[in-house]
């Protein structure tokens, strides 16, 4: 790294030594998901981490986005979840070993170009902030893992709370929630940022900002999200034949309008 | 009541009043808002009129605690919210200047909520004026507007620096955060709990006996507002919080790092806080406000995030 090396924990700028890197004790063995564009100088991926250990630490999961520029790391961005998804008491299994599909090189005849990756993250953050699955290019067996848990086609819901209000929903598809379900908590779905694309792997990896504006006062629903927060998220696409075949995402809520100072 | 008579019957508190009235309603529109008036909610610039603004469904009939400055002409206020069906408290500042609110700067503290998961919270206490934080003073015992921008500054200084020698606090103050009285205490909270040591003693001695060393900095200060005549002075600032860092010994209050948004309100009289009263949440480590061009007017905002030993840590009052 270099002294011009910029660097942000949870969308704040820090020095660096300071947040996760004054309290991190340990790192799993794997992680999770790495995706990368060596032209561009960029990597990302995330895994789990252990902080203030070992005795009473904590698990918590990260992602990291790294930028080079010459030999020197000239942007250092991570985003740090510390609280288990979902109501759990434990981040899941999933999260210690490298996730499937992701890594492997799609057949050329399949591969899309850095346009069509981006078209088909769009479609699918359209899709999902305008409750309309039409705009979804999902393949109908497209698993989404977030935070380590598959969110959906998961009729059992395996790694969920029983008590969770929309357990039912699992089961279904990506596009099949969105025409049952539909996602009127999520207002808008701003400052997308196609961090990095590669297309050998058909992976885009894009940063955006899930507005969730709480339970409005004269809304006709109601939100499971109650008081208002901006979910930053880091979602990372495997697309082939122009079919999203594969999400993988990692997220945590911050205040409502938050940026990631990028 | 005694205490709501006390309520600082100026415009700027009328401004206050106006504000919780329309909010549940989502009235904005009603507020005498000048061209341009910037809003933001826990540090967020919004547009006016979106956060708390669409989801609060009450507002509690007084408030815990308000400051007029009628100097800077701004007031700041803090009281209790409902907002999908659970409480939450709002801090307000409002700027006005030629009848017109130039600035309104928001603090919901959320309990429990996906962003800050922090509970502390008494709900009743803060849903009537904090007893006798309005009182006027003797005009023998007032302090100046800098003594009680300097008390402020000594108290942040020596709970961030581990000094209590910086900080001029009578013996038998009382601080309450969130509504939870956290020094001087003889039983815990929640009533029924057992009574940990650290929130029997009083604020000095806490700093002494090193419960503050988990505080690495309080900044980002802004703020300052001040009531000579009541011996008030409010102040809003992050407490940095470094987490279990390498090397730390003893017990860590906090496991990961977290910055703690604070409004604190001082009560000084005769050179000594004797009241302290504070509205505080978690947010993520090194959060600003979105009104950083104002809060570097004062205090230090570049030293404050860099993992110093806590040895070597900044000179309070300035970088080293």
């Amino acid at each position: 790294m270099s002294a011009d090396t910029r660097f942000t924990e949870n969308g704040q700028e820090l020095a660096i030594g300071t947040g996760l890197w004054a309290t991190a004790t340990g790192t799993a063995e794997n992680r999770a998901v790495t995706v990368a564009d060596t032209a561009a100088g960029q990597v990302a991926g995330w895994g789990m981490i252990t902080e203030g250990g070992p005795d009473s630490g904590n698990e918590a999961l990260l992602g990291v986005r790294l930028r080079t520029t010459g030999k020197a790391i000239s942007e250092a961005e991570t985003l740090v979840i510390r609280r288990a998804p979902f109501g759990r008491s434990t981040f899941p299994e999933g999260l210690y070993k490298p996730s499937p599909v992701m890594p492997d090189l799609i057949d050329p005849r399949e591969r899309g170009t850095t346009e069509g990756l981006i078209a088909a993250a769009n479609g699918y953050l359209d899709g999902v902030s305008r409750d309309d699955a039409d705009l979804i290019p999902a393949a109908d067996d497209c698993l989404r893992i977030e935070n380590g848990l598959q969110t959906v086609l998961n009729p059992d819901g395996a790694g969920f709370p029983p008590d969770l209000s929309f357990v039912e929903g699992l089961r279904l598809g990506v596009r099949d929630q969105i025409r049952t379900l539909a996602f009127r908590y999520i207002e808008d779905i701003r400052d997308r940022d196609f961090l990095i694309i590669d297309v050998e792997r058909g992976l885009v990896l894009v940063r955006c900002f899930f507005d969730h504006p709480g339970q409005l006062r004269d809304a006709d629903f109601v939100s499971p999200i109650p008081a208002p927060n901006s979910m930053m998220i880091w979602e990372l696409f495997k697309v082939s034949g122009g079919w999203i075949r594969r999400i993988e995402a990692i997220g945590a809520a911050f205040p409502y309008g938050m940026r990631a100072s990028w | 009541m005694e205490n709501e008579a006390q309520q600082p019957e100026t415009g700027l508190g009328r401004c206050a009043d106006r504000y919780f009235e329309v909010l549940a309603a989502g009235e904005h529109a009603l507020l005498p808002v000048a061209p341009g008036a910037v809003f933001t909610e826990n540090g967020q610039v919004l547009p006016l009129g979106r956060g708390l603004w669409r989801t609060a469904t009450g507002v509690g009939t007084s408030r815990a605690v308000t400051v007029a400055d009628e100097e800077s002409g701004e007031v700041a206020s803090w009281g209790m919210v409902r907002e999908a069906g659970r409480d939450a408290i709002l801090g307000v500042r409002l700027k006005v200047a030629a009848e017109l609110i130039t600035e309104i700067e928001t603090f919901v503290v959320r309990i429990n909520d996906m962003v800050s998961g922090f509970g502390l919270l008494d709900a009743e206490r803060l849903a009537r004026p904090a007893p006798g934080l309005l009182d006027l003073l003797d005009e023998a015992e007032r302090p100046t507007r800098d003594e009680l921008c300097r008390a402020a500054d000594g108290y942040l200084d020596g709970v961030s620096g581990d000094n209590a020698d910086l900080i001029p606090v009578a013996d038998d103050c009382v601080r309450v955060e969130n509504g939870v009285q956290t020094v001087l205490r003889t039983e815990g909270w929640p009533p029924g709990t057992e009574l940990p040591p650290r929130q029997a003693i009083g604020v000095a001695r806490q700093v002494r006996e090193g419960l503050t060393r988990h505080i690495w900095a309080a900044r980002d200060r802004g703020m300052y507002l001040t009531d000579p005549a009541r011996g008030l002075v409010m102040v809003r600032f992050f407490f940095d919080h470094p987490g279990k860092v390498h090397g730390w010994q003893g017990r860590a209050a906090f496991i990961a790092p977290n910055s703690m948004p604070a409004w604190e309100v001082f009560k000084v009289r005769g050179g000594l806080i004797r009241h302290i009263e504070a509205i505080i949440s978690i947010f993520p480590y090194g959060t600003r406000w979105g009104w950083l061009w104002r809060s570097r007017k004062r205090g230090c905002v570049n030293c404050s995030t860099r993992t110093t030993p806590p040895s070597q840590r900044a000179t309070p009052g300035g970088c080293p």
